[in-house]
């Protein structure tokens, strides 16, 4: 698919940002790898380290995984213990320090391995929302601070962290304001384009730049949207479920070739992580300790937060229908699948759960139960 | 004379077609081999009004192959199409279970024959057609005759999950005396089972009508029926479901919209 001007900077911003990785760690900065939306970015860039979001959504790499992992796990744990023993993700190879956490289970007894590989830090992530549970994720939060002042030899002050959470907090209101051009109708972006953007911005690492960059491009749409508006009839697709990305853009694609319009994504690749800002007043580490545990991951119990955003998703972006997509083996999606359904149907819209993995042989499977939901009418 | 089309119904193991008008006019059946396209073709041809002139009469495409018929006015899934057929055949369903050559589909509609939700088994051999005509091939027995062959004997128990495994299994039955009635019972009843386990998780309503080339076996509707205590039936022209349910939707639908 040919990107329109404008989209240069994030097509293969993921590629681009290996050479721009390695020219930081030129300048002696150092760089930490996340894998998830729970790790705390702000307390990455407070120590002075770049956060970056390390590959794991490739199926290359899973036979290599699987050597060490079973084989019924989740495509995208094994995918990530692959690229890192097969030395193939350039950001886990300049890589100073890992940063972990214990969503889910597979997650967790993964990362056992993965800190045989490099230096790991396991931050403890309490599945609640409640005060006990943002003390404890709080506790956590300052167990992660220390350690990267040890390993950094750095001191972390409060105003760091402040700087960090606003500079974070710009960084989701950009990317939030340029989801949100899709409310009109018809969307001016494609969910193929809103998740290329999506994706690579994180792997632009001039922040500034990229802040105009996407105040720009969310402009242009706007006026473009306003001036030659495309088709109204297409179906409004929110998708939702596990994150997406490589292998797994194969469901975005065949959604869209299906006639449908992809406008926003419940997922952390989509507007999961960056709907809620970090509260810029009180205490910087009980803000973010709270920010943090209402991510409406699967791996939260009970997760109210996912049925709330939904809802409000559904409204916001005139939405006609729900596609969860679950990879295999991910229990804790697959099973609040059905709460999902129950919550979608309440709402009077079509619901499609599917079931993926990151290889390409079930994609006729894929079109055809897709192509059967978009004829529902 | 009223509007004329062709629903063509390309399934892995046959295509299906008749020639429609708001009764069924002509049937056309052939096994889909390894040309489904041709066989399609060759139906297609078989169906066409003599009377009909240069363009022919417009045909609806459904089925796996449905992407290979040239110049289909339409072409829906096989689950849009069950949907419209089975309220066609028989207006007081409100469920499809389709256990086809290489899928199972459990559909829910409503009294238009819209489709309100769907589940479907396309990934696994067992609880399909295709494991029950390897197991009628093992016993030399057509699949239309399975319910004469399994007849009131008491079924076997197949253990294993795996459509594959379960055919060994059987061989080893088989060398132990079971009766060749007994293990066609036996794969009658799991493949009942898989089914009823598809239906069961897809919220619907009875009466359940059984369509694809398994619909005319008494045998299964009944184990069906027993296991989950809903009242399951099939029509005369059950095997055609998807053929009629594609001609009436193109009778209904716009010519020219592609999907939708």
């Amino acid at each position: 698919m040919k990107m329109p001007e404008g989209f240069a900077g994030f097509d293969d911003a993921r590629r681009a940002g290996f050479v721009a990785v390695a020219a930081i760690k030129e300048t002696g900065r150092r760089v930490v790898g996340t894998y998830c939306v729970f790790a705390p970015t702000e307390l990455i860039l407070a120590a002075g380290a770049l956060p970056v979001s390390l590959c794991a959504m490739s199926g290359e790499t899973i036979p290599a995984a699987e050597a060490v992992l079973p084989r019924n796990l989740c495509p995208l744990i094994k995918s990530s213990y692959g690229f890192a023993i097969t030395d193939k993700c350039p950001y886990f190879y300049y890589a100073d320090l890992i940063v972990a956490e214990t969503t889910c289970d597979g997650k967790k007894k993964m990362y056992e391995y993965l800190g045989e590989v490099k230096p790991l830090h396991l931050l403890r992530l309490p599945y609640g929302t409640d005060a006990v549970a943002v003390a404890a994720w709080r506790a956590e939060l300052v167990l992660l601070k220390e350690r990267l002042e040890r390993e950094f030899a750095v001191t972390i002050t409060e105003g760091d962290i402040r700087a960090a959470i606003r500079q974070r907090n710009a960084e989701r209101a950009a990317l939030l304001a340029l989801c949100a051009v899709n409310t009109v109708r018809p969307a001016p972006l494609t969910g193929l384009a809103l998740h290329k953007v999506l994706y690579g911005a994180g792997f632009r690492f001039d922040k500034p730049a990229l802040i105009a960059e996407l105040a720009q491009l969310a402009a242009t749409l706007q006026a473009e949207s306003a001036a030659a508006p495309g088709d109204a009839k297409q179906k409004r697709i929110l998708v939702t479920g596990v994150p997406l990305g490589g292998a797994t853009e194969k469901v975005i694609r065949l959604i869209e070739e299906a006639g449908g319009s992809v406008v926003v994504y419940e997922n952390c690749t989509g507007l999961k992580e960056i709907i809620e800002p970090v509260a810029e007043t009180g205490d910087p580490l009980t803000a973010l300790a709270e920010k943090y545990l209402r991510t409406a991951c699967s791996c939260m119990s009970p997760n109210r937060n996912r049925i709330e955003l939904l809802t409000r998703l559904i409204d916001e972006y005139a939405v006609d229908g729900v596609i969860d997509v679950v990879l295999q083996a991910c229990h804790t999606y697959a099973v609040e699948s059905g709460r999902i359904r129950r919550a979608v149907t309440k709402l009077q819209r079509p619901y499609l759960c599917v079931e993926t993995d990151f290889s390409p042989a079930d994609t006729e499977q894929l079109k055809n139960r897709i192509a059967a939901f978009m004829e529902m009418r | 004379m009223g509007a004329r089309v062709i629903g063509l119904d390309i399934g892995s193991t046959a295509v299906k077609g008749v020639l429609f008008d708001g009764q069924v006019r002509r049937y056309e059946l052939a096994p889909s081999g390894w040309q489904p396209a041709t066989v399609a073709a060759a139906v297609r041809t078989a169906l066409q009004p003599a009377e009909a002139g240069e363009g022919g009469v417009r045909v609806v495409a459904t089925g796996y192959g449905r992407a290979a018929v040239t110049g289909a006015a339409l072409a829906l899934t096989e689950i849009t199409c069950h949907a419209r057929g089975a309220v066609y055949l028989d207006p007081e369903v409100r469920t499809v279970l389709d256990i086809g050559g290489q899928d199972c589909k459990a559909i829910a509609i409503d009294g238009d024959g819209a489709v309100l939700d769907f589940l479907m088994n396309d990934r696994c051999a067992a609880g399909t057609g295709s494991f029950l005509q390897g197991v009628c091939a093992r016993l030399g027995v057509d699949v239309g005759d399975i319910d004469a062959l399994a007849g009131s004997a008491p079924p076997v128990a197949l253990n294993s999950t795996c459509a594959v495994f379960a055919e060994s299994e059987m061989i080893g039955l088989l060398a132990t005396g079971a009766t060749r009635g007994a293990v066609a019972a036996g794969a009658l009843r799991a493949v009942a089972e898989r089914a009823a386990g598809l239906v069961g998780r897809l919220r619907h309503r009875a009466p359940i009508m059984l369509t694809g080339g398994l619909a005319g076996s008494r045998a299964l509707r009944e184990r069906l029926g027993v296991l989950t205590g809903e009242e399951y039936r099939c029509a005369a022209d059950s095997h055609f479901c998807g053929a009629i349910g594609a001609a009436l939707l193109g009778l209904e639908r716009a010519p020219g919209s592609v999907t939708q």
